[in-house]
Formats: structure tokens, C-alpha cells, sequence
């Protein structure tokens, strides 16, 4: 019999699986991703109660099961519960979004802790700080970076030419190439995104940061307004797949 | 499953599509409708396929109704023309089942309202995929004084009151959230911190 270990861990999400259990996955601190069944999850007064809901900061105890991928969640003990991250829509829509581009990049059990403290710094920044477009977007960069995506913003990936300030020829953003193209490089790639000089500095420069302070949060709309479909379609093409949080931003458009 | 006879084996096989139903039990289920008297197990069957002939949604409230009460009068619920129920309030659930649960205790004598899920982000269930276009209509073009939006105390739950609170206000109908607190006969030594937080935090003057 495997010991079970015991790691912090977020909930990323949780869906009802027969008539009292719960699959549940998380990102622990200690072993990356991690999926397991919760039984009796839905009725227990004990050992889950309030700690399975999305976004939740908690102790998770749990073993692996043989011939299963599924870990056997033992116990939840909670942390943090980010209450106030349900006190208004807006907060629910960016941690969704947080907790969905964590889930798409992260890989089962690659043990990331840096990713796990970015996400718990994320979630605590949406928390107190309320939605922020700008945020979001460091969020992006940096969680591609730690999940070893990290977009090419500073030279042109195909030709490796650096980008000229000023320049008034708009550079591609091409997710399928991981990075920016210049304009003769992006010829044949029709479908990548334009991005202006002013764009592409304030996502590089954004990019370096390791982190970012509130009243450091005020990306130009055109940066924003460039920037992220550009970011979207990338994460979406790395975690090959639709984020279905995302058009709930869009509602919310803060800045 | 194919050392069952045919017959038996397709009933086991219906049964286990029925939730919290594996193999196993679909069998022991099986072998008792064998046991029983035969009158018994066709009345059973009966009863589900008459389920969803004689069964529908409420035109009105999104409840359950039933069929033949629907074409007599219009097809509303027995809550829906009750007419001693108060018609200021509409209380708004998730699911029909969370509306029997308030109906059962027998507190509530105000109209209902099922939305038939939760706005959820991460499953990209947003308002317009739920019955809210429906309930607005309804408060637009009656007396309907408040609105208890009775939603599961979860994300999704949260998310939904909200976005009720929200679109419903501006039209001047006040809007309230069913509390949340300790179960009767419960012990605050065993509740769970955001339980107690809760009820602290919508305490009330005795």
C-alpha cells in the first residue's frame, strides 16, 4: 500500500461523478496536477466540506491507487478559501480564467512550485485587488514562461532580427511559430495577429517582470486591446483547446 | 453480461444508465422485479413510461407539471395558479428538485422560478444558455415586489445571484439571498470556518 502524501494544493475544478463523489483536480505545490475521485464528497460534513469549490486553498492528503490514474483524495483541510473572490462577477470570471490557462498548460503531475506560487499570488491579487486586464496579461506571460511556453517578443522568430523602435510596419504574432515574425516572415502566415511597435515593447518589457504591483497596473488600451487575443489564441494552441472562461472577460472589460 | 438471458440482460442493461447504478446492482434490481409479484413490476413499468407522457415543464415557472393539468389550464403548475399564493415574491432555484426541497418547508408561500442550472465560467454556461430571460419577462410585466434567489451556496451558485442581483435591481424589485448558517441541531465546535463566517455574518436580532 502506497503512504498517501500530504501537499497545499488549489482546486482548479470539480465535476459530480455518481451520486455522491466528486472528480476533483488540483494544482499542489509538491506534485504538480493532480486528479483524484473525492468519495461521498457531495454529503460529507467532515472531511470536504467548503474545501472542493474551485479556486480554494487547501491541505490535500491523498494516495495513488494501483492501475488508476485517479488519486483517492483522503482529505481536505483548508488554507485560504478566497472568500471575497465570490463577492462579485467580475472576480469569479478572472479567477475561472486564472484556474482554466493554469489547468490547460500545467501537465499531470510535473511538479511546477513556481507555478503553484502564481497562481496562489494570482488568485490573492484578483482577490484584494479586484479584476485587472493588465494583471491578467503579466499573468499570461509569465505563467507561459514558468510552463516552459514562453512566447518570442523581442526578435523576429524565424529570421532573429530585432524589432526597430518606431518602426511603422506591424509585426505578426504567430502562434504556431511561438513567437513574432517580422513583415517578410509573415508573408505566408496570413493568419497571425498584427501587432503594433507599441504593443510588442510593453509585452516584452511585461514579459521580464518576475512580478508586478498594483500601481505598476496600467497597460495601455491599445497594448490590451492588441495584446490579448494575441496571448489567447497562443494559450489556446499550447493547451489545445477552447478556453470556455474566456468569453466571460469579455463581458467585463475593466479598463 | 452474456450469460443472462436476453431479455434479463437488457434490463440490466437499461438500469445501469440510470444514475449511482453499476452492473451489480442493475442485476440485484433485476432479480427482485423476478421475484415480484407480476402485477407490481408492470405498474413499475407503467409508471416510467407514463413519467414522460403525463410529465412537463411549467410554461411559466420552468417547475414540474403535469401534462393533463397543463391543457386544462394553460399549462402552468399547481404553484403557478394556486391562487393563495403570494404573487409579490418569486423564489428562484436551480433545478426543479431545489423546489420541492423549499416546498417541503412549508415557509415559502410565494411563486417559484427553475433556471435549470448556474452560470459557470469553467463550463461556459453563461445567462443566456438559463431560463433568466424568462424570469425577467416575468418580473417586468407583474406585481412581483422580490426576488429570493435561493441558489446553491457554491461558486457557481454565487456567480448566478450576482448576475441576478445584477440585471434584476435596475428595474427597482428588491433582490435577497437565502441565508446561510448553522443546521439545526448542529454543533459550533464542529463547524467548518466559513460556515460559522456566514452565520455571523447574517445574524440577526432577537
Amino acid at each position: 500500500m502506497r503512504s498517501p502524501c500530504v501537499t497545499p494544493a488549489i482546486v482548479l475544478r470539480s465535476w459530480p461523478f455518481g451520486e455522491s463523489d466528486k472528480i476533483v483536480s488540483f494544482f499542489t505545490e509538491d506534485h504538480g496536477k493532480v486528479t483524484g475521485i473525492a468519495k461521498g464528497a457531495k454529503r460529507s460534513r467532515k472531511r470536504f466540506v467548503n474545501t472542493l469549490e474551485p479556486f480554494s486553498l487547501i491541505n490535500l492528503r491523498f494516495q495513488d491507487r494501483p492501475h488508476s490514474t485517479l488519486a483517492f483524495v483522503q482529505a481536505c483541510d483548508p488554507i485560504r478559501l478566497f472568500k471575497d473572490l465570490t463577492t462579485s462577477l467580475e472576480k469569479i470570471a478572472y479567477a475561472s480564467y486564472l484556474v482554466e490557462i493554469t489547468d490547460g498548460l500545467a501537465g499531470e503531475r510535473e511538479e511546477n512550485r513556481r507555478i503553484f506560487e502564481h497562481l496562489r499570488e494570482g488568485l490573492i491579487f484578483v482577490e484584494e485587488n479586484g479584476p485587472s486586464l493588465s494583471f491578467l496579461t503579466f499573468f499570461e506571460l509569465r505563467l507561459l514562461k514558468l510552463a516552459g511556453y514562453q512566447p518570442i517578443l523581442e526578435h523576429c522568430r524565424r529570421c532573429r532580427r530585432h524589432f526597430q523602435e518606431g518602426s511603422q510596419i506591424p509585426w505578426r504574432f504567430s502562434p504556431r511559430d511561438g513567437g513574432v515574425l517580422c513583415a517578410p516572415c509573415s508573408t505566408f502566415r496570413r493568419e497571425a495577429i498584427p501587432l503594433s511597435g507599441e504593443a510588442l515593447d510593453a509585452l516584452a518589457e511585461l514579459q521580464r517582470a518576475n512580478r508586478i504591483l498594483p500601481h505598476h497596473l496600467s497597460l495601455p488600451s491599445t497594448v490590451l486591446r492588441e495584446g490579448r487575443p494575441a496571448l489567447l489564441r497562443f494559450i489556446q494552441f499550447q493547451a489545445n483547446r477552447e478556453l470556455k472562461s474566456a468569453p466571460f472577460l469579455d463581458a467585463f472589460y475593466s479598463e | 453480461m452474456s450469460t443472462y438471458p436476453a431479455p434479463f440482460a437488457r434490463l440490466i442493461r437499461e438500469l445501469c444508465k440510470l444514475p449511482g447504478i453499476g452492473e451489480k446492482t442493475a442485476a440485484r434490481l433485476a432479480f427482485h422485479m423476478l421475484k415480484e409479484k407480476r402485477e407490481d413490476v408492470l405498474e413499475l413499468a407503467e409508471s416510467i413510461g407514463r413519467l414522460r407522457t403525463e410529465m412537463d415543464l411549467c410554461r411559466k415557472c420552468f417547475g414540474l407539471s403535469e401534462a393533463a393539468q397543463r391543457s386544462d389550464e394553460g399549462g402552468e403548475c399547481k404553484v403557478c395558479q394556486d391562487p393563495r399564493r403570494d404573487r409579490e415574491k418569486i423564489c428562484v432555484v436551480e433545478e426543479p428538485a431545489d423546489m420541492i426541497a423549499v416546498e417541503r418547508s412549508q415557509e415559502y408561500k410565494g411563486l417559484y422560478h427553475v433556471l435549470h442550472g448556474t452560470i459557470s465560467p469553467l463550463d461556459g454556461v453563461g445567462p443566456d444558455s438559463l431560463r433568466i430571460k424568462e424570469l425577467l419577462s416575468r418580473v417586468q410585466s407583474s406585481a412581483i415586489r422580490e426576488v429570493i434567489v435561493a441558489t446553491n451556496p457554491t461558486v457557481e451558485g454565487e456567480a448566478t445571484a450576482l448576475y441576478l442581483s445584477k440585471v434584476i435591481k435596475p428595474l427597482g424589485v428588491k433582490v435577497t439571498r437565502i441565508a446561510r448558517g448553522l443546521p439545526m441541531g448542529g454543533d459550533l465546535e464542529y463547524t467548518d470556518a466559513v460556515t460559522l463566517s456566514k452565520a455571523i455574518e447574517g445574524r440577526r436580532e432577537i
